[in-house]
């Protein structure tokens, strides 16, 4: 779920940048210096899991869990996404270095709406399962369609790649969902104070 | 660690300093992913494959890492033909992302993360954010072994991964532990810095400034690459 080096265009490159700086510099405001080390664990943790794979027929899917990380943090999830892809572009050359920003946009936006979606579910079923389930649907789900934008805003030829692209995510997006759902339930029977930790 | 595969090394490009690795880097990585000229693009593709021969890398290595890259590059030529102009930006497009994965593992993935903090707080990059790349570092190798600790654990009793609800739970839970566990490590590991007195920055992180034989080579290089597109801007009209 990364754009890679040198696929968008020039304006593109530079609005998204831009945007992301202004994110960026607002959600380090909104984050507390003393809890470095919990949101370190997390970005770490964001990177791991993104090398399980889960075989899908001939291909197999990389978990990217942006929805359960903004439930997770918060407006924390910024920082932390920058630093991880920042990681996995150094290290695996996984994204890129130039589109960090973009990057940085597309899968944290749809974080930040995920925590959202799950605080109003939590609040008006009182379950878990499901307000999970929806986050991490739509987090993979809204991050497929900002990249698609992405593309598409820099050529119109993408047309057809884009479309592929965001179908190829449809399933992605289901098994993200279950797992989130799963995982969130998992942390309120065992350490409940982790999903207000930051 | 296991990760940074080439930060190893004793070739030219591993001695350069790595603030000028950067910003070399940068200059160039920002000129080609804007740039729509195949003459500049193909000049720009030797000089990486040049830097990456230089830098003397692990070819093994960067093999696997381009594979990953040629099937999203076999999926653009898969598609984009067929549309109008198709060709021409395949064409642009798989010069481009290739020249740029290879510029970045010669000039960044030659840095060792660490040197890589430091630069970022000379550059004066929010302490935030160069607090959190050191410490997200360090917890990489932690949770990384967590993770194949619980993964084997899994393994012996039976876990197969698979589309199936029963395998998405134990996954669920296997994250959920890894989690849980980790935060207990960065609770500690955060009074342990309140209690010594942490202001958010790394003392003993200040770089000397750069010495005249890396302003001399930062300075040449910069200027070359520059009077090399002027030259193929004229030649090619």
């Amino acid at each position: 779920m990364h754009l890679a080096d040198g696929v968008v265009s020039a304006p593109v490159l530079m609005i998204g940048t831009l945007a992301a700086v202004a994110v960026i510099g607002g959600s380090i405001r909104k984050s507390n210096p003393d809890q470095i080390p919990q949101m370190a664990v997390f970005t770490a943790l964001f990177f791991v899991v993104s090398l399980i794979h889960i075989p899908l027929g001939p291909t197999s899917i990389h978990l990217v869990l942006n929805g359960m990380m903004g439930i997770l943090l918060g407006w924390s999830v910024i920082p932390c996404l920058f630093v991880a892809l920042l990681l996995q572009a150094i290290l695996l050359q996984h994204g890129g270095i130039t589109v960090l920003g973009i990057n940085v946009l597309i899968i944290g936006l749809p974080a930040l709406g995920a925590r959202l979606l799950y605080r109003f579910g939590t609040s008006k079923t009182g379950s878990s399962f499901l307000p999970g389930f929806t986050a991490g649907l739509v987090g993979v789900l809204a991050a497929a369609g900002l990249m698609m934008l992405g593309l598409l805003g820099s050529a119109a030829e993408f047309q057809n790649i884009a479309r592929l692209l965001f179908v190829a995510y449809l399933p992605q997006a289901i098994i993200e969902g279950v797992i989130t759902g799963f995982t969130v339930q998992f942390i309120l029977q065992v350490q409940p104070d982790l999903l207000t930790e930051i | 660690m296991h990760l940074d595969v080439f930060t190893a090394g004793n070739s030219p490009i591993h001695r350069l300093d790595p603030r000028l690795r950067l910003l070399l880097f940068l200059l160039l990585a920002l000129h080609l992913a804007i740039t729509t000229q195949l003459p500049i693009l193909i000049t720009g593709l030797t000089l990486s494959v040049g830097f990456c021969l230089l830098a003397r890398l692990n070819l093994a290595q960067l093999g696997s890492r381009l594979a990953v890259i040629a099937i999203f590059v076999l999926l653009l030529w898969l598609v984009l033909p067929f549309s109008r102009n198709g060709v021409q930006l395949a064409l642009t497009l798989s010069l481009r992302i290739f020249t740029l994965v290879l510029l970045a593992v010669a000039l960044v993935a030659t840095i060792p993360i660490l040197q890589i903090t430091a630069v970022l707080q000379n550059w004066r990059c929010p302490a935030l954010l160069v607090a959190l790349l050191f410490f997200a570092y360090k917890y990489l190798t932690i949770l990384h072994d967590a993770y194949d600790q619980l993964r084997r654990a899994a393994k012996l009793r039976g876990y197969q991964p698979s589309m199936s609800l029963r395998s998405f739970r134990t996954l669920a839970m296997l994250i959920g532990m890894l989690l849980v566990r980790s935060l207990e490590h960065a609770r500690s590991l955060q009074k342990a810095l309140l209690c010594r007195g942490w202001t958010g920055r790394f003392p003993g992180y200040e770089l000397q400034p750069l010495s005249m034989a890396h302003w001399l080579i930062g300075t040449s290089a910069v200027s070359g690459w520059v009077m090399t597109v002027i030259l193929i801007s004229r030649v090619s009209g």
